[in-house]
């Protein structure tokens, strides 16, 4: 199972983020339709709907280019996306000029630490698992 | 097989002899499958404090769900 490599990187990263978007647009629902939310986060949401999993996709594919030539783990290459991911969202919110919860900004150094232990954590266990499933590693 | 190699084989088992317990004892196949079994995952102790740290982080700090929902 030799073939389409960068496809199956691709397919094993772009599944997390992928599957978790319904939960977040769950977490939409309520927050913005139901709790009546008064930003308007839908302008936001191209950002972790498109944007994001198509980051972890291409993301892994680097994955399986950098390992050729020195050994990484796993879990340290996925927690570099979000250094990469969180200017890129930041940049976005200042574009759309929404008025974002001041709270939300004051939290986003601390979230990042956060960010990236989850990121950590998911690349090992989650999409390593994926990797092997689909004998990428 | 002539006669030839009659006598080969006749000079060869005697040289080599009967072989003793040549039958398995058990049967091999299921420590095979065992070895062809992916292993299981080890969570190391870290990564599980890791993980309790972020989730205790989610919960004292709600403010930083947000973020955390916008970046994944």
């Amino acid at each position: 199972m030799s073939k389409h490599v960068y496809l199956r990187a691709y397919m094993a990263g772009i599944t997390v983020p992928s599957a978790f978007m319904v939960l977040a647009l769950t977490m939409f629902c309520i927050v913005r339709l139901g709790l009546q939310f008064p930003v308007p986060i839908e302008r936001a949401l191209v950002f972790p709907m498109a944007l994001v999993p198509n980051l972890w996709g291409l993301w892994n594919m680097l994955y399986v280019v950098v390992r050729r030539h020195k050994q990484i783990p796993i879990g340290l290459f996925g927690a570099l996306v979000p250094l990469l991911i969180a200017p890129v969202g930041l940049a976005v919110l200042w574009t759309l000029s929404l008025d974002i919860p001041h709270f939300v900004f004051a939290a986003f150094p601390f979230a990042l630490a956060v960010i990236i232990a989850a990121y950590y954590l998911i690349w090992k266990y989650v999409v390593g698992f994926f990797n092997r499933l689909l004998e990428i590693a | 097989m002539n006669e030839s190699d009659e006598r080969v084989e006749r000079l060869v088992r005697r040289a080599i002899g009967p072989l003793a317990g040549a039958e398995l004892k058990r049967d091999l196949w299921p420590r095979m499958q065992a070895r062809l079994d992916p292993p299981p995952v080890r969570v190391p102790w870290w990564d599980w404090a890791l993980a309790a740290a972020v989730v205790l982080c989610l919960v004292a700090f709600p403010a930083v769900i947000p973020a955390v929902l916008y970046q994944l």
